[in-house]
């Protein structure tokens, strides 16, 4: 019978070994093989060896890898809703932002359409990322130190912000951002720490301002054949140890990075550069409006609703 | 007056003259489109070289930055490499390896040749397919680039026109080819053609059925299989490209499903030819092109020649020493080949250097540029591993030195045991030498402009490349040296060079996923493990098997998936993880002069086209003591390596 064939689950890692990133998928693997009884077995690729960010979810679609990372941002135009909370500003805290996600997919379900019947995937979970700071050579204590300066960042988001507040950006992969940084071509990095380690952009840049700002989102992907060769029961645990994916992997990138610096060196902008943030980054909100307006999404209301459940969960 | 002929020569005379006729039809067919392509890519190349220039002015004069710079250099980059696929095949000059097919007695050649080109044309043809899937599902998804929202199917779609075009000029040559052993008709021709044809068939079709397999075969055999056959079909001089992609395409197939298959081929490929990072390629190799059509090239060896002329191989020595100074400026060794290969080969061919010599040591020369930072070889190493990229950089200067001294000792006493092999030239007079050298200051300002952009940190390689070209151009229309014809001249061959060489990237890339999915370096590894060895059995087990591993991979492919093997290996033997860094560098960078698979000899063929590949392999051989002596003296002293990182 079915439930008595093997199943091999591929599973590419994200970052080279011995990240946070990996130790994570390793934990999830080792859930994954608990509920199946040892059915199934993961296997696991070093990092862009079956497939790179940019294809991974064709990858996984069409049976490459059996689980896949989703790095929405990569593939900027598939998920148009999701840049919601990629707006500078809108979200404070990776754990509270993921949870306003969910509560929005329940009250307006085409938040939750991410994948189609093409892509051939089942969606695991889909959570919000950490959000981008500042990692500098040159101290940037205020919005007014920026003006003139060269960063990489990120993602396009990033470049975008960076752009208003008139420095010039691009985006970059963390090797080029390390071999940029130590020869000087840019002042600092726009990212979230989780690049801080696995890059080692702490080598090469000293101070770090903290701003919070375009955090992305991602989903865990099954390609659904594999999916469907799983009995009802290992389908419902799955989705039950799926969050916990999640949940390791907010609390352990931050502490990692920020243990070895000396807090003198990290620095947090003052109340009025951060209302004049907020103001500039207006504009990429109303954005997002018109955007999810065309896609027939009530757009406004939305954004409304997000805010009011980020200030109140922020407050409990 | 009526022929002797039989019946059936005459069937086979109509039945040349058919496809003759076929094949001259196909190459009109695709010459005006070919000759499009051409145009396209040379206002992409041109606009890649204007978009750098405008980023760098623009940034240190104005802090400002071209708004998304970077996706519209990938993007252009795509027109760059793909444009001229078909204008090369036309002129049979894809990557080849013509050392069993030199050997095959003249009935065998030519329906081995066409067997080659039949599956050439199959895959090459799938792959256009495939291209054109993934143009769809990028446009039905509404994928657009990050900083502009400029879509990108269009650029998606213009690959798989210049890959179908591409196919079509290998259908176009294989008619001829058929045509030619048509005529001949010699019973053993067709059978070997019979052969071929059942052959390809069935790997096709394997393909597509992976099921169809008569018999039942592990994971690790199947993949063993799929290298077999890629060896195979290289060595019987089927187009280098096209062998990795069919290996790739029925390996992946066989080990998880045609669909997976046929997913990585469209994706792989179109990532490489994306990826700005390739536009180094084209520009270093266009620099060089001006530089040699402008005559400077000429004067500089000229000067060259009239100091160290005399001295034995004093020309190759001279290469060597500025093919390591200008690929230590690009982090990869393929521009330092392209750029140097195309201002050192002519002037040692008119030296009348033994162009086995001469074509062997720039191939050599520029793996200098991996080891003297900036090194993409090294932060792929330092990703891996968690070691300090600045450590292994300055790590990787000392034996980057060291191994241009033991290549100039190695060419000079091979000069001197064989004057043939380098001819030495008349001692000139302190005045002769002087008034040659003003001639070079074109090449000095160049070399300044680019290397003191990078290591000022004004600029990035891809940078100091399109500026390299811009003041190339400057220079040389200053002086009146270059005419228009002659400028376009240089911009076709650059197109052209590149298109042979990032095609054999593009499947090479494809290949590894091959081989990342079968496991096989794991088990290799395993292998090793389980023989139990002493500390330095160890490294030299693991330097054996980067031997066997550099014959087929690339050095950065190589890199990521052996690295996470043997690095838990060497550090529990208790080795220094920069030594071993430094050393496992050298060897992946031997492996790209090694044959089968050697990327620097393939890029150095595509340039010296007269000279076979044969020929620059056996020119390398040689220099396989000047990497042993490297590799022996940094195992002795380990300080080579680590004394400059302990002063960090
Ligand atoms: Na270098
Ligand atoms: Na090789």
């Amino acid at each position: 019978s079915a439930a008595a064939d093997g199943i091999e689950l591929k599973m590419q890692f994200a970052s080279p070994d011995g990240t946070s990133w990996n130790d994570m998928d390793r934990r999830f693997a080792a859930q994954i093989e608990a509920v199946t009884g040892g059915r199934a077995e993961v296997q696991f690729f070093p990092p862009n060896s079956v497939t790179p960010f940019k294809d991974w979810l064709q990858a996984t679609g069409a049976g490459l890898l059996d689980l896949g990372f989703v790095w929405h941002p990569i593939l900027p135009g598939k998920f148009p809703q999701m840049e919601l909370f990629s707006l500078p500003g809108l979200s404070k805290n990776q754990t509270i932002a993921s949870v306003v996600y969910w509560r929005l997919r329940d009250e307006y379900p085409e938040m939750g359409n991410l994948f189609s019947e093409q892509d051939n995937v089942v969606e695991l979970a889909t959570f919000v990322a950490m959000g981008s700071h500042l990692h500098t050579q040159k101290p940037v204590r205020t919005l007014g130190d920026l003006k003139g300066k060269v960063f990489g960042a990120q993602d396009s988001a990033g470049v975008k912000v960076l752009e208003e507040l008139r420095a010039s950006a691009s985006v970059m992969v963390g090797s080029d951002a390390y071999l940029a940084l130590q020869r000087g071509a840019i002042d600092g990095v726009l990212s979230a720490w989780g690049w801080v380690n696995n890059f080692k952009l702490n080598e090469v840049t000293t101070y770090h301002t903290l701003l919070n700002l375009n955090p992305g989102t991602y989903s865990s992907v099954m390609n659904k054949d594999t999916y469907d060769r799983l009995t009802p029961e290992e389908q419902k645990h799955l989705a039950d140890i799926t969050p916990l994916y999640f949940f390791y992997n907010t609390t352990d990138s931050a502490a990692a990075a920020t243990a070895d610096i000396p807090p003198e060196n990290i620095f947090t902008l003052s109340a009025e550069d951060q209302a004049e943030l907020a103001t500039k980054m207006r504009p990429q909100w109303d954005e997002w409006v018109t955007k999810a307006d065309a896609m027939g999404l009530p757009g406004q209301e939305i954004l409304d609703e997000a805010v009011r459940l980020m200030t109140l969960y922020d407050r409990n | 007056m009526v022929t002797q002929a039989t019946p059936s020569a005459a069937v086979n005379e109509r039945i040349s003259d058919l496809l003759d006729s076929l094949g001259a039809g196909l190459k009109n067919a695709i010459s005006w489109p070919g000759r499009v392509a051409l145009y396209l890519g040379g206002i992409a190349l041109v606009g890649l070289m204007g978009l750098m220039v405008a980023d760098v002015a623009l940034r240190n004069l104005f802090a400002i930055v071209v708004p998304g710079g970077m996706e519209l250099t990938g993007l252009l980059t795509v027109l760059v490499v793909l444009s001229t696929l078909s204008v090369v095949e036309i002129e049979r000059n894809h990557v080849q390896v013509d050392l069993v097919l030199r050997a095959l007695p003249e009935y065998a050649r030519g329906p081995t040749v066409s067997g080659g080109l039949l599956l050439a044309f199959l895959t090459i043809l799938i792959t256009a397919l495939q291209i054109l899937a993934q143009t769809s599902y990028l446009r039905s998804n509404g994928i657009v680039t990050g900083v502009l929202g400029l879509p990108e199917w269009p650029f998606v779609a213009a690959a798989a026109a210049f890959v179908f075009l591409f196919a079509l000029a290998l259908l176009a040559n294989l008619a001829t080819e058929l045509g030619a052993v048509a005529r001949a008709a010699d019973m053993r021709s067709l059978v070997i053609l019979l052969i071929w044809g059942i052959v390809v068939a069935g790997i096709v079709y394997l393909s597509f059925h992976p099921d169809a397999l008569p018999f039942p075969l592990s994971r690790s055999a199947r993949g063993l299989m799929s290298i077999g056959l890629c060896f195979l079909l290289i060595f019987l001089g089927v187009h280098v490209a096209a062998a990795m992609a069919v290996t790739a395409l029925v390996g992946i197939s066989m080990l998880i499903s045609p669909a997976a298959s046929l997913t990585s081929l469209g994706t792989t490929t179109i990532d490489v030819v994306s990826d700005q990072t390739w536009s180094v390629v084209p520009l270093f190799t266009w620099m060089g092109l001006i530089v040699v059509a402008s005559g400077f090239a000429a004067e500089l060896y000229r000067s060259a020649y009239r100091w160290i002329g005399h001295l034995p191989g004093g020309l190759a020595s001279a290469s060597t020493v500025a093919c390591a100074g200008l690929s230590s400026i690009v982090g990869d060794t393929l521009s330092g080949v392209y750029s140097m290969g195309s201002i050192a080969l002519p002037e040692m061919r008119a030296y009348r250097y033994d162009m086995k010599l001469a074509t062997a040591s720039v191939a050599c020369a520029a793996t200098i540029g991996v080891m003297i930072p900036p090194s993409l070889a090294f932060i792929v190493y330092g990703m891996v591993t968690e070691v300090s990229i600045g450590k292994l950089f300055m790590a990787g200067i000392l034996p980057g030195i060291l191994f241009t001294v033991i290549l100039i000792a190695l060419i000079t006493v091979r000069a001197a045991l064989n004057p043939e092999l380098a001819p030495r030239g008349e001692k000139s007079s302190w005045g002769e030498r002087l008034k040659s050298s003003t001639g070079t200051w074109p090449i000095l300002l160049l070399m300044l402009l680019v290397l003191g952009g990078i290591y000022s940190g004004a600029v990035t390689p891809n940078e100091a490349a399109g500026l390299g070209v811009f003041g190339a151009l400057t220079i040389s229309f200053l002086t009146r040296r270059l005419a228009l014809a002659r400028l376009w001249d240089s911009i076709a061959s650059t197109l052209r060079l590149t298109a042979a060489i990032i095609v054999i990237f593009m499947f090479a890339a494809a290949f590894s996923r091959f081989i990342a999915l079968s496991g096989l370096t794991q088990q290799l590894a395993e292998l090793v493990i389980g023989l139990d060895l002493g500390k330095y059995q160890i490294i030299a087990a693991i330097l054996v098997f980067y031997v066997v591993i550099g014959m087929f991979m690339n050095a950065l492919p190589a890199l990521v998936l052996t690295v996470p093997i043997f690095f838990p290996i060497a550090m529990s033997a208790g080795f220094d993880p920069v030594w071993f860094g430094v050393l496992v560098v050298i060897m992946v960078e031997l492996g790209v002069v090694t044959p089968p698979i050697g990327v620097n000899v393939f890029a150095i063929a595509a340039i010296a086209r007269d000279v076979p590949m044969y020929d620059i392999f056996m020119g390398v051989l040689p220099f396989w003591i000047a990497y042993v002596i490297l590799i022996v003296l940094i195992v002795l002293f380990p300080q080579i390596s680590l004394w400059l990182p302990s002063l960090m």
